[in-house]
């Protein structure tokens, strides 16, 4: 007489789990699908970077040499996220003689590579 | 003919180890470059002094023309890769490329068709005397570069006097003697426009040289004398630098 009634039980215990585990699925599909269909968190990032090489890049504004470098990226980085230590103000003038002495490298260069050829010979 | 074949070779291989011991003094431990670099046709120059034959100079003429086409895919890409170089410049200097180019493979392919000894000769003298690719079109470019440089480099300056202007008369509002500040960034405006002066001729001097005239003995001079105008204007350039420094010295003292 027990033994019906314990089995039922088994049954329903073993129901209830299945249920309870199915329902648990259930929600985690539905937010596996959510993220699938959502745009990636990297992706708005990943644009990010792409912008500057996107962007026109006038002679004016990459860190002047004769020749390009091929860091025309890395010139045109943006500022430094500012940190919660206030930092000293660059005096503008720095950069620009930097950039005037970066195109009297370039000159030597060009002077260097012309005496090289004409001592050499034809 | 003979002697100026052998005064050809005898010229390359000179100049192959003045340039051997000057690469030698950048970089001990780099060996030549590739096909345009100096030394590449040693090998084919000591067996033509060895034995003249249609193969030795064929071999020898080859070599030294495409040690010459690699010369100008570099001074092509140095064109294109240049920021300061104006349009109008690269153009000219490309097209003088893409000519010398097409002269010389046109040569090559006489040289490779050719089986009279005397005629070879002849051809591969033409290597050097037609086209001047070291002599004449390295230096056309290098100094044309650097020229654009100097009048470049004017821009720059202007931002460099606007700011140091604007400071100075600020430090004037405030009642502060600016008269060496002033004197300072004066020179360095003389120094800009000195420069520029200098350079702001010189390509229109050295873009129309062609072989001929160097041949000719009248395009080596201008070379030169522009060679020694950009040095002298290189050094009006960092005096510049220098007083606007002094400049911004002047006036950080006056605080």
């Amino acid at each position: 007489m027990n033994r019906p009634i314990g089995s039922v039980a088994r049954l329903a215990a073993t129901a209830l789990l299945v249920s309870i585990a199915a329902v648990g699925c259930a929600r985690h599909d539905g937010s596996g699908t959510a993220q699938a269909s959502s745009p990636p968190a990297a992706q708005p990032s990943g644009a990010v970077a792409t912008a500057p090489a996107n962007a026109p890049t006038p002679v004016a504004t990459v860190a002047d040499s004769p020749v390009a470098s091929g860091s025309a990226a890395t010139s045109q980085s943006p500022a430094p996220v500012p940190t919660g230590a206030p930092a000293a103000t660059p005096d503008p003038l720095d950069s620009q003689l930097t950039n005037i002495n970066n195109l009297l490298d370039g000159v030597n260069g060009s002077l260097s590579g012309a005496d090289a050829s004409t001592s050499g010979g034809e | 003919m003979k002697t100026r074949l052998v005064a050809l070779v005898a010229g390359l291989a000179l100049g192959t180890s003045l340039l051997f011991t000057t690469a030698g003094i950048v970089t001990a431990t780099t060996p030549p470059a590739g096909p345009a670099g100096t030394g590449v046709c040693l090998t084919q120059a000591t067996a033509l002094k060895a034995s003249v034959t249609v193969d030795t100079l064929r071999a020898f003429g080859d070599c030294e023309i495409n040690r010459r086409l690699a010369t100008l895919t570099s001074l092509s890409s140095k064109i294109t890769a240049s920021k300061v170089m104006t349009s109008s410049d690269a153009e000219v200097l490309q097209s003088e490329i893409g000519s010398t180019r097409s002269g010389l493979t046109t040569l090559k392919a006489t040289i490779d068709s050719e089986t009279n000894i005397t005629a070879l000769r002849a051809d591969i003298v033409k290597i050097a005397t037609q086209f001047r690719v070291y002599l004449l079109v390295v230096p056309q470019v290098n100094l044309v570069n650097a020229a654009d440089a100097v009048v470049y480099a004017q821009t720059r300056f202007a931002t460099v006097n606007t700011n140091l202007a604007a400071r100075i008369a600020a430090a004037k509002a405030a009642g502060k003697d600016t008269t060496a500040a002033q004197a300072d960034l004066d020179a360095m405006n003389a120094s800009v426009t000195a420069a520029v002066g200098l350079a702001g001729p010189l390509p229109a001097q050295l873009l129309p040289l062609t072989p001929a005239q160097y041949n000719a003995g009248t395009a080596g001079p201008v070379l030169k004398s522009a060679r020694t105008a950009l040095g002298t204007a290189r050094n009006d350039l960092k005096s510049a630098v220098a007083d606007a420094q002094a400049c911004r010295a002047a006036l950080i003292a006056l605080k």
